[in-house]
């Protein structure tokens, strides 16, 4: 059976279409994800994982001993969670005020103002990890509480 | 012939092709039923309650999503349903609290597909529309109409696939990306916790899927337009989305991407190749089970 016959204002209509539909597809998500305009809410923004997971912080304790070495400190076995694979997740830090949160509460366990505990901290963003404390503070002095009570 | 007058010629074919309804109606329904596991909680009037306009458009987006699925009155339902589709996927599924996101792709991407799908003729095939065309025509005494139907718009739902893949590489296009680091957050996030592990084979793994994973977004996106590579990418595309898929809590999108590859594929070999499948005979009576 031949197809039926198509009137020209229907192709017309087609075609206006195709080409409107086809740019918002292929246009749309560059104006919107590749050029940042967010408030042009109705053009579509394709990422596929480019944003997901940027809430996560990489950090270490290292205590400073007074002879002058240095040693890892064990935070996650100190405050007594656990490394089993169904609840390595919950030993999540998400933010810098709460990897000096976790530091505070390791300065208690350690022994108080006696020891020196600095944190190599850097936090997942957008593109890459952003350093934010590289072992510059000691986190169990009056310094290093008040750092915690600034981010707050 | 120049090449403008080339291209305009393959644009007035394109704009008069007629074609099989199979392929529309397969994924009408697969993508229906993704559109109510996604959504169809939301909408219903004991989730809503309120305000009233929220309720009615709960329950003509529940119609349209009912009355598209089984292929009843299909060209009314879908449009509707691509319309609903659209306002929640670009926006009314952040303001009401059903996505916590500002904005979902996987939603905005089951919107989109569902609304370029309202404009092929999905309901020519595997539809209630399809049985009741070819019983009134039986009773009339008329061939069967055939399973075919204007496809203009056919070749959008490539474009649509395309760019999410090309744009989701794009957006990877950063040295952050290539050298592991957002692959570790996003690890480090889901599984480990906040100790990045030292190990060189875990950052030569994740090296090499963050290479791999644009690679294959930016292959995809080309690729699947041409037949030579079509069945690989098909392959190597439906592996990783099964791979996310088990890792990474993306629900409906995984298969919405895997149903959509059957739009690459040209309406009329689909067809031929379900005909070929389905044998076009019909199976004899088996006879009556005796009881021990």
């Amino acid at each position: 059976m031949a197809p039926p016959q198509t009137p020209a204002s229907v192709l017309a209509l087609r075609s206006v279409a195709f080409v409107v539909i086809g740019a918002w597809l292929t246009v749309g998500p560059l104006v919107r994800g590749t050029l940042n305009q967010e408030h042009l809410f109705w053009l579509p923004r394709w990422e596929m994982f480019g944003k997901a997971g940027k809430n996560i912080c990489d950090v270490r304790y290292i205590q400073h001993h007074t002879d002058g070495s240095k040693s890892q400190v064990d935070w996650i076995e100190l405050l007594g969670r656990s490394r089993a694979w169904d609840d390595r997740k919950k030993n999540r830090i998400g933010s810098k005020e709460a990897a000096h949160r976790t530091g505070q509460q390791l300065c208690r366990r350690l022994g108080g103002d006696e020891i020196d505990l600095r944190m190599r901290l850097k936090c997942g963003s957008e593109h890459t990890w952003k350093r934010h404390q590289w072992g510059t503070l000691d986190l169990c002095s009056p310094e290093g509480r008040d750092k915690l009570g600034a981010l707050r | 012939m120049s090449i403008p007058a080339t291209v305009a010629g393959a644009f007035r074919r394109q704009m008069l092709r007629h074609g099989s309804t199979r392929s529309a109606g397969i994924l009408r329904i697969a993508l229906t039923s993704l559109a109510m596991a996604k959504w169809a909680q939301d909408i219903t009037v004991d989730r809503i309650l309120a305000p009233a306009w929220l309720v009615v458009f709960g329950v003509v987006m529940l119609l349209a999503l009912f009355f598209t699925l089984f292929g009843y009155k299909t060209r009314w339902a879908s449009a509707v349903l691509g319309v609903c589709a659209l306002i929640v996927g670009f926006g009314l599924n952040s303001w009401a609290g059903w996505q916590q996101a500002n904005f979902s792709h996987h939603e905005a991407c089951l919107a989109v597909c569902l609304a370029l799908l309202a404009l092929t003729p999905s309901g020519g095939s595997y539809s209630v529309d399809r049985w009741l065309a070819v019983r009134r025509a039986q009773e009339a005494g008329e061939p069967v109409p055939p399973e075919a139907g204007p496809m203009w718009a056919w070749p959008l739902l490539g474009v649509a696939l395309s760019c999410v893949y090309f744009y989701g590489a794009v957006i990877k296009c950063h040295w952050g990306w290539f050298n592991g680091d957002r692959l570790e957050q996003v690890v480090m996030y889901k599984f480990l916790g906040s100790e990045l592990p030292r190990d060189l084979w875990f950052h030569a793994a994740l090296w090499v899927s963050a290479w791999g994973t644009v690679v294959l977004e930016f292959g995809l996106a080309l690729g699947l337009w041409f037949r030579r590579f079509r069945w690989p990418l098909v392959v190597a595309g439906t592996l990783f989305h099964l791979a996310i898929y088990g890792t990474m809590l993306v629900y409906t999108f995984s298969l919405n991407m895997i149903f959509m590859y059957l739009v690459y594929f040209d309406v009329d070999a689909v067809h031929r190749e379900l005909d070929r499948m389905h044998g076009g005979t019909v199976p004899p009576a088996s006879p009556p089970q005796s009881v021990a």
